[in-house]
């Protein structure tokens, strides 16, 4: 069983200039002890989506249909405070602002120890002294459990930030965007802290805009694009054989240490999600679209073993992707 | 002779001082932002400025044009010592030398219609009559994908999502066919299926009018695409400096190579688990840099040396200069 399975998930926010359509029918699972990365543009929904896995779509935003399964365990419709508790034992999450989990006002060690105390794993003594050892794990000297956040650099605050999500173990890491604000050395170490993370068995979910950084540690992709999963699949079949309109122009499009000089932009805007565009939400950026795309929503089909795309010529358009 | 000669450029930000620092008539401290850089640009060629938040690669690109004064240093472009300058002759001659900012968001006046913004350098350099700017304005915005120009003329900018604003910030900065133009991260705001259309639409510009451009940026992947120099800075230094290909290939500075090998990479996504280098810790505090070369106590090669003594900008190959006691790479 997959540890976490999301069926037809969708989730809208009701604003007063219309309801925006944020992710529309995204179904994906995530094994046990796999790292997962879910790539997609600002509106694409992947945040949204991750925000939902937790219970914490902010309003006006909705889960207006499908279900989230936790080891069979349906969240959706947990009442709050027993979604308090898997937030934390079962799932953790960590943001792009480390101050959006962070205390100004509190030191460090307090607040990973606090985690502990809440969930009724430790008393105070000993969740303090668990903190740092946290701490120590996460790559903070045990004298700094004292430091208050502004007294750490921001790779060191996401340090701690992570020690918050991680310190009770949970089965799923949720990293969204978690380097966007950071230098890319600290970037490297970040990501290399949740790949440890990884090899002790926890699962983890990369949301990012960043196909590279997605394709360095992940086993899989996930592709959003405009609320919709147009592709999934192993990371090699993904960057080297993209199935999915989308998914090649964008790899042509994003500059590469060592690819080629001469990127190719996507033509056209991302739509708005309040009047998406029909059929196919891509189709009227798309090179190869046809009258049947802006007809019908294209369905996922199987282009390889593990590997799937969301268009009506997935596997019919050539080997593009990668390049 | 080159476009733009810069030398020795210092900034120095002073800190504010506490009560306490003041009651105890405590020295002023200063961040020493920009710490005596040169560098030179011809027409015609962009050299990409890259580093990590902090560098003072940001600054650089403001003093070099005045939006700042230096603290110590020349800028001459064209022959002609900018730091000298009075204001009005500054202001003449900002029309041949134009920026763009990272923000497209902070960078257009929000109760000024396009055409508008566009049209003000025009009218304020008294380079065109009303009609004259207007009609430019027009091609521009054609010129820059925002069409039909008629209807984008007259559009505010919280009407346009933030890659079309970038589009008009760029067209703006055209208008009065600069000479230079110092663009200062202006693809790392810009959803990524936007930043080559972005990055296309300057080098059309660099063709067409010999542009010249300091292109300023923390993604040296980015800065690859567009620049045919790359100057890295660390802590307010030029740490090196060479032709885009040979600085990526053969980086000469450790800093440099860390700086490449960090960079997330699809073609090179599996080589991760084989790093060549590892440097330590974060960029440290700028008001009290490391003494001798700044990046000695991250270094995995530095030596005694490296903390006595500041080193010197060395040649390491055609082009190729490199301020380091241990270069990774000797002249051949």
């Amino acid at each position: 069983m997959a540890l976490l399975e999301i069926k037809e998930l969708t989730v809208n926010y009701y604003t007063l200039t219309g309801v925006v359509n944020a992710v529309d029918k995204v179904s994906l699972n995530v094994e046990k002890g796999e790292w997962i990365s879910v790539v997609g543009e600002s509106g694409s929904g992947k945040s949204t989506m991750a925000y939902a896995i937790i219970g914490l779509v902010p309003p006006p935003g909705r889960i207006a249909g499908g279900q989230i399964l936790l080891e069979g365990r349906e969240l959706t419709s947990l009442p709050p405070k027993e979604m308090r508790m898997v937030r934390g034992r079962d799932i953790g999450m960590v943001f792009q602002d480390p101050m959006t989990s962070l205390d100004p006002l509190r030191r460090i060690g307090h607040q990973v120890a606090e985690v502990l105390v809440e969930h009724g794993v430790a008393e105070w003594d000993d969740a303090l002294e668990k903190a740092k050892e946290m701490l120590r794990r996460v790559g903070i000297p045990e004298d700094r459990a004292d430091y208050y956040p502004h007294q750490l650099s921001g790779g060191q605050r996401q340090r701690v930030a992570i020690a918050i999500a991680m310190v009770l173990r949970p089965k799923l890491l949720i990293a969204d965007e978690p380097t966007t604000a950071l230098d890319v050395i600290v970037q490297d170490t970040i990501m290399d802290l949740m790949e440890e993370f990884k090899k002790e068995g926890t699962s983890i979910m990369l949301i990012t805009h960043d196909l590279a950084l997605a394709s360095e540690r992940s086993d899989r992709i996930a592709v959003m694009y405009a609320g919709r999963l147009v592709e999934l699949g192993p990371v090699d079949d993904v960057v080297e054989g993209s199935a999915h309109p989308y998914t090649q122009m964008l790899l042509r499009s994003v500059p590469d240490l060592w690819g080629p000089k001469d990127i190719k932009s996507i033509p056209g805007f991302p739509p708005d999600l309040r009047n998406p565009p029909s059929g196919c939400r891509f189709h009227p950026r798309c090179p190869y679209a046809t009258s049947k795309c802006s007809r019908e929503d294209p369905p996922m089909v199987r282009v390889g073993p593990l590997h799937y795309a969301a268009c009506h010529y997935a596997g019919k358009l050539g080997e593009e992707g990668g390049g | 002779m080159p476009l733009l000669e810069v030398r020795d450029l210092k900034k120095y930000f002073p800190v504010e001082r506490s009560l306490l620092d003041r009651l105890l008539s405590r020295e002023r401290r200063y961040v020493k932002a920009v710490d005596g850089i040169s560098f030179t640009l011809d027409k015609g060629e962009v050299l990409a400025l890259i580093g990590e938040s902090g560098c003072g690669k940001t600054t650089t690109g403001r003093v070099v044009l005045r939006l700042l004064e230096p603290t110590a240093g020349k800028v001459y472009f064209d022959g002609i010592d900018v730091t000298g300058l009075s204001d009005e002759e500054m202001r003449r001659l900002r029309r041949r030398m134009q920026m763009i900012f990272q923000d497209p968001y902070a960078s257009l006046n929000p109760k000024m219609s396009i055409g508008r913004a566009l049209e003000h350098p025009l009218l304020i350099h008294g380079l065109a009559t009303k009609k004259e700017a207007r009609e430019e304005a027009l091609r521009l915005l054609e010129r820059v994908g925002l069409t039909p120009a008629e209807e984008f003329y007259h559009r505010y900018p919280h009407q346009l999502s933030g890659g079309q604003r970038q589009r008009v910030a760029i067209a703006r900065a055209m208008i009065t066919r600069p000479d230079f133009v110092v663009a200062d991260e202006p693809v790392s705001m810009i959803d990524v299926s936007m930043r080559a259309s972005i990055l296309d639409l300057l080098q059309d510009f660099r063709r067409e009018y010999g542009l010249s451009m300091l292109f300023i940026t923390h993604d040296i992947a980015v800065g690859r695409v567009i620049a045919d120099r790359i100057a890295v800075m660390y802590l307010g230094k030029i740490v090196e400096v060479g032709p885009v290909e040979e600085v990526i290939n053969n980086p000469a500075h450790p800093y440099t190579l860390a700086l490449i090998e960090a960079v997330p990479s699809i073609k090179r996504r599996r080589r991760k688990e084989k790093k060549r280098i590892v440097v330590g810790g974060e960029v440290p505090n700028p008001i009290n840099p490391p003494s001798g070369c700044r990046f000695h106590p991250r270094c995995p090669y530095a030596t005694k040396i490296c903390s006595q003594e500041e080193p010197r900008l060395r040649r390491v190959g055609p082009n190729h200069y490199v301020s380091c006691h241990h270069p990774l790479k000797q002249e051949s």
